[in-house]
């Protein structure tokens, strides 16, 4: 990645121009061409520097409910406890951590009964307790990273 | 105000795509627009509403923060008192290398309430963020709890409508 790449892909952060040639107005921006843009761009995404370019939408403003769980899983049932936990569409982060909680899941379901039917459902398949631990208060979500 | 219960099946078409990858190409709303029987300007300022109204926090790219050399990631729990989450939660959401935090319910064995993910570019940038952060909170417990491993990372998808040929194992 060069410099331009890099604030390319800053700019890109901060959103994609709502115009009828978004990447012709950050080639602007940047004064580069919008075929450069484009192409800078594609090469990003063939890295999978981006993951994609799309809507980052507010889960709880479309209605849906969200959690984080925990769980206590002994070491050697840590995989077969993330594949049952993986397969459950509305699962989007799963992550094994250090600690005596060691798995800890996001799950986003479109209603509070739904969200509670999947913590149930993981519960009873894995055999393992899930402790759903809902957001009482948010206080930043910004997942953009400044390169 | 959009709220879920008044978005109309163009709407709801136009959500779903804009959870897809949008096409790196010069034009790319063009298509949607025309499936929809939209001219472009009017498709781009259904998108702005969306934004007006919250529902749709940006536009743009997600990056692999790893591939950026944001490699090392800890999720930190803070048992701050509950009379002073307001001010340390405010504090902490102000620091640009902490993408998220929550106040969360506590377990009898695990009382923390504040809960942050911190990003950085080396264990001991990220070390030095997180006493930032403690010494920002004043003298309280705090446990880090660094990824071992990622089993899953998506993007949700609202509305979706799933195609024959995929699982249906769990809905």
């Amino acid at each position: 990645m060069d410099d331009k790449d890099k604030e390319l892909l800053n700019q890109l952060q901060i959103g994609l121009p709502l115009s009828e040639r978004p990447y012709g107005a950050l080639a602007l921006q940047l004064g580069l061409s919008e075929e450069d843009v484009l192409h800078r761009i594609r090469k990003m995404k063939e890295e999978n520097i981006i993951r994609r370019i799309g809507g980052v939408f507010d889960s709880s403003k479309l209605g849906y409910q969200s959690t984080l769980c925990a769980m206590s899983v002994p070491a050697g049932k840590t995989c077969e406890a993330a594949r049952v936990i993986n397969g459950f569409e509305g699962v989007t982060h799963n992550y094994l951590r250090d600690g005596d909680y060691n798995i800890w899941f996001t799950v986003i379901a479109q209603s509070k009964a739904r969200l509670a039917d999947i913590v149930s459902e993981i519960q009873q398949r894995t055999g393992i307790e899930v402790h759903s631990l809902p957001a009482m208060r948010k206080f930043k979500i910004d997942a953009r990273f400044h390169t | 105000m959009s709220t879920m219960q008044n978005l109309s099946e163009d709407d709801k078409k136009i959500v779903e795509w804009l959870q897809g990858d949008i096409p790196v190409v010069s034009d790319p709303f063009h298509a949607l627009a025309d499936e929809l029987g939209f001219s472009v300007c009017r498709l781009l300022k259904r998108i702005e509403d969306f934004q007006e109204d919250g529902i749709l926090k940006r536009v743009g790219a997600v990056v692999r923060h790893q591939k950026i050399g944001f490699d090392a990631n800890a999720m930190v729990v803070w048992q701050v008192p509950v009379s002073d989450i307001e001010s340390v939660g405010a504090l902490f959401a102000e620091q640009t290398f902490v993408s998220h935090c929550y106040q969360r319910e506590t377990l009898p064995d695990f009382p923390y309430t504040l809960y942050t993910m911190v990003h950085a570019k080396s264990e001991s940038e990220c070390l030095s963020y997180i006493k930032t952060l403690a010494e920002l909170a004043g003298t309280i417990n705090y446990k880090i709890l660094p990824s071992l491993k990622e089993f899953k990372k998506s993007s949700m998808k609202y509305y979706y409508k799933r195609r024959k040929d995929e699982s249906n194992e769990h809905y």
